[in-house]
């Protein structure tokens, strides 16, 4: 058996996920004697979309201990305190999905059970006013929270909306100066063990071999090595999650970037808006058995705020997830592991969730079935968690206006999405597994906002008399506004510590 | 809106302790919504002895302001910061909180075996807070428990434990009716759900928790696990480990009191309730078995065999939802059942050797300089 020690390190790919895996991996293996090289071919390019993040990201950048100033300026990066939601449980209604939490609870009991109990006393205040990320965002406000900020403040949590391809390039500049070494070409053959099935080399088309001992596959949907060569199999999770092809184009601003990211649901789908320093990035993402490629492409372009700075880019995909993420000596990280389509923004985080568990399971030798396999354990978990949340958004909805809604209205979804359903419906329980990413504040502010608020609260939220729960909101909701108040707005901020250079669009147009 | 309205009686079956501990803690959650609490007791004495609380119990007695440091100067309970387990080798100790400290996201162990696999011969025990303070008189114990921030449990004399309760319950107003359970009716023509009768006594009510030793109320319910169905709730002692059985009792009545029903509907979240239950079970199930069972039987246990094969090939502990013991008691057990990591973590590896060395050096003459003050105390 070809099993030795792991010396050298090659992630194919070049977007997103391959900068990530090479500048994490080059700096935790720095004293470690691991070569690691990175392959990308310019003849394919990258996915060109992927611009909008979860707080978890800022940790990630942390971590690679990189100046979030400098991220910003570099990026073209805007902050993000979370999701408006338009048109997805009614048309005609939003609702704002925050990153942090709602409001304070009272005497060891959760907030939300007060809340309820207000709003069967006829109080018609959206959870939107004990956010303080929903206070800042419809304020256009930021400001980074620092300890000398006080208490309040802290509860604003945050993330990005960045230009995907100079996040790329930032993280290639970092990774070659830790000595990653970078080829241009496109893998061809794929040299194996006769016997393991472990990958020696990889055979570039333009004659170049490259030996390696574990390979990260970052290809993309492509999945040149996971799937092209280890047949790892696929998840196939449309019956929850339909939609299948997606178009997207950046447009001229117009007005000072807000701090979140906008979601419009569509007849056969739904709209993103992100807004950049320097563009607002616009995709509609949609079911082709309800929605022809030109129509949603026109339909986008009479969208746009502002005149289109690049030509539509459409792409195809299937939600679902690799059946193994870690087959033979081959990880795959990025696209080419799963999608889960962008509604909640979660791609990046998983490519960041699938490198530091690598990181902390990083084998020893070529052949490593131990880790493997509870890689492949924790990342499922890690899929399946985020996949019930997003079918929350479809199935929680009382549009009836198209058949993609009729569909995803009335389809079974999985057990584990029920019960969840069952119990924040009626009385407003929740309970968090270990590994979930998303938290109460996430469940409850998409239940509600589409219209599936809890029926029932915790009795024991009557222990409180009512006046004192009334009191006790409404110094919530002033403490929390003026805190809001405060705040610089969110381009002040930007001008002040992090603003980007203005891009020069002439040299980018294809 | 009938689910918001609240329980009117909650009866409790069982003796001791452990009625106590129900008694008052379903008083303190939900008396003051309006619950009216009965313990119904067979006058069984109870067990006796010293019974041992895991550190996550201590905010459970916070809640029924039970302050540890008061009961230790009472003489009442003395602090634990390790619990000895029997395994098949003779006792184990479980330590409450990891040796050394973590360092750059990696956990101490991983660059003690490094450095161990490169010749530096230390035990792991050697850097251990909490083996040092457990032989500790009870003041230094808890003072440096506060200053160092590490978690403590403690071991408790049982049936003080149960009468310091007991005021509790009673200040909040909780009613005691002598009498072993005899019957439970269910009532359909009546406002109330549920009729329980002793030889004595006949009270009607909405919900029956069952704590009793034997199970009073299982024959009479007709149920036969520990869990939550319809309008019973029962919590047994489970397996005999120190600290399982409070932590049962604690954690079971905590989450009832998070779940608790509004009258109307009594069960609907039950589901979760068990589903969370019945997984803590096994996790404990996993670690008397990994203890006290061979390595077949062990094997047998899908969790437990992840987590002997993980950290026997890097040192790794991996957890599932819902665990009981903290990584720092799987490891101890883990390493006292036999099984060694093969190597450690990789990331370990980013700390230069002589810098580790000087490190573990300087960690391991603390820890020794600090057993010498509490010997000398
Ligand atoms: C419509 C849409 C919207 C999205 N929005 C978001 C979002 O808002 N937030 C978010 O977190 N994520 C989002 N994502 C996901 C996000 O775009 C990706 O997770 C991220 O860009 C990572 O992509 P990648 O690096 O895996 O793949 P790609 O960007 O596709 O990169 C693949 C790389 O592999 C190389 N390659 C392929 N084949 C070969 C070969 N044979 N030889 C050599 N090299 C090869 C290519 O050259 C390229 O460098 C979105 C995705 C889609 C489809």
């Amino acid at each position: 058996m070809s099993e030795h020690t792991i010396k050298r390190v090659v992630i194919v790919g070049g977007g997103t996920a391959g900068w990530m895996a090479a500048a994490a991996l080059s700096k935790f293996c720095a004293r470690s004697e691991v070569e690691i090289t990175l392959v990308e071919s310019q003849a394919i390019g990258t996915v060109g979309v992927g611009e909008a993040t979860i707080p978890s990201i800022g940790k990630f950048n942390d971590h690679l201990g990189i100046d979030e100033d400098t991220f910003v300026r570099e990026t073209q990066a805007t902050y993000k305190l979370g999701i408006e939601f338009v048109d997805w449980g009614v048309m005609g209604e939003r609702y704002f999905h925050p990153f942090g939490t709602y409001g304070f609870d009272l005497e060891g009991i959760e907030f939300h059970h007060f809340w309820t109990r207000l709003k069967q006393q006829g109080d018609t205040r959206s959870l939107d006013a004990y956010s303080l990320n929903a206070l800042a965002a419809y304020d256009g406000k930021f400001l980074r929270p620092e300890p000398e900020h006080g208490p309040i403040m802290k509860r604003l949590a945050y993330a990005f909306h960045f230009d995907a391809s100079l996040y790329a390039a930032f993280l290639r500049r970092m990774s070659e100066q830790k000595g990653v070494t970078r080829i241009d070409g496109l893998v061809g053959e794929v040299e194996r063990d006769s016997e393991s099935g472990l990958i020696h080399a990889l055979n570039l088309q333009d004659g170049k071999r490259i030996a390696g001992d574990l390979f990260i596959d970052c290809t993309g949907f492509r999945g040149v090595l996971i799937e092209g060569v280890y047949k790892a199999g696929y998840d196939d999770w449309s019956e929850w999650l339909p939609v299948n092809r997606a178009v997207a184009i950046a447009c001229k601003r117009k007005g000072d970037p807000e701090p979140y990211t906008r979601s419009i649901a569509r007849d056969a789908g739904w709209q993103w808006r992100i807004p950049l320093q320097h563009r607002t990035g616009n995709g509609f993402v949609y079911c082709d058995r309800f929605k022809d490629a030109e129509v949603a492409e026109r339909e986008l372009l009479e969208s746009l705020e502002g005149e289109a700075l690049n030509s539509p880019n459409h792409l195809r995909f299937m939600t679902g997830r690799r059946k193994q993420f870690w087959a033979g000596n081959c990880v795959a990280i990025g696209l080419s592991s799963g999608f889960l389509e962008p509604l909640e923004s979660t791609s990046i985080h998983l490519i960041q969730s699938g490198i530091s568990k690598l990181i902390s399971l990083f084998p020893t030798k070529t052949d490593a079935p131990v880790e493997r396999t509870e890689y492949n354990r924790l990342m499922s978990n890690d899929f399946e968690n985020i996949r019930d949340f997003l079918i929350l958004h479809y199935k929680a909805t009382a549009r009836d206006d198209s058949k993609f809604w009729n569909y995803v209205r009335t389809m079974a979804v999985p057990d584990s999405l029920m019960r969840k359903i069952d119990l924040l419906k009626s009385n407003g329980r929740f309970f968090k597994y270990d590994a979930e990413l998303f938290d109460l504040t996430s469940w409850l502010a998409v239940a509600v906002g589409q219209g599936w608020a809890p029926e029932g609260y915790n009795p024991m939220a009557n222990a409180l008399s009512i006046e004192n729960v009334t009191g006790s909101l409404s110094n919530m909701r002033s403490v929390l506004e003026k805190s809001a108040q405060a705040m610089p707005t969110h381009q002040a901020f930007i001008d002040r510590f992090c603003k980007a250079e203005p891009a020069n669009w002439e040299q980018k147009k294809p | 809106m009938s689910s918001a309205k609240p329980l009117r009686r909650i009866v409790i079956v069982g003796d001791g302790m452990r009625a106590a501990m129900a008694a008052a803690y379903l008083a303190k959650a939900c008396g003051r919504a309006g619950a009216d609490i009965v313990v119904m007791s067979g006058g069984e004495a109870g067990k006796t002895g010293q019974v041992v609380v895991r550190p996550s119990a201590l905010r459970f007695n916070a809640e029924l302001g039970l302050n540890p440091a008061e009961l230790c100067k009472k003489n009442i309970a003395s602090p634990l910061f390790a619990a000895e387990m029997p395994s098949s080798n003779g006792p184990v100790t479980l330590p409450y909180a990891a040796s050394g400290v973590a360092s750059n996201g990696v956990e101490f162990h991983h660059y003690w075996l490094r450095a161990s696999q490169a010749g530096f011969d230390s035990a792991l025990h050697e850097y251990s807070l909490p083996l040092t303070l457990q032989n500790a008189r009870s003041g230094i114990a808890l003072e440096s428990a506060a200053g160092f921030k590490i978690p403590f449990g403690l071991r408790i004399d049982r049936a003080s434990y149960a009468q310091l309760l007991v005021n509790v319950a009673s200040a909040a107003g909780v009613r005691a009716s002598k009498g072993k359970l005899s019957a439970v009716q269910k009532l359909t023509e009546s406002d109330w759900p549920m009729r329980l009768s002793t030889s004595d006594v006949e009270v009607d009510a909405d919900f029956l928790v069952d704590v009793s030793e034997g199970s009073s109320a299982e024959n009479a319910v007709g149920a036969s696990r520990s869990g939550w169905s319809g309008r019973y709730l029962r919590i047994d002692s489970g397996v005999d480990l120190p600290g399982i059985e409070v932590f049962r009792l604690q954690r079971g009545l905590t989450r009832f009191a998070s779940l608790i029903p509004g009258r109307g509907n009594a069960h609907s979240d039950s589901g979760e309730f068990n589903r969370i239950f019945h997984a803590e079970e096994n996790r404990i199930t996993d670690m008397a078995c990994l203890l006290t069972a061979d390595e077949a039987e062990a094997r047998q246990r899908p969790a437990l065999a992840r987590k002997i094969d993980l950290f026997t090939a890097c040192g790794r502990i991996p957890s599932e939802d819902y665990e009981v013991f903290q990584p720092c008691e799987w490891l101890a057990a883990l390493m006292a059942r036999g099984h060694f990591p093969e190597r450690a973590e990789r990331l370990a590896e980013r700390m230069p050797e002589t810098e580790l060395r000087i490190w573990l050096e300087s960690l391991r003459r603390q820890i020794a300089d600090l057993r010498k003050q509490v010997e000398a105390a």
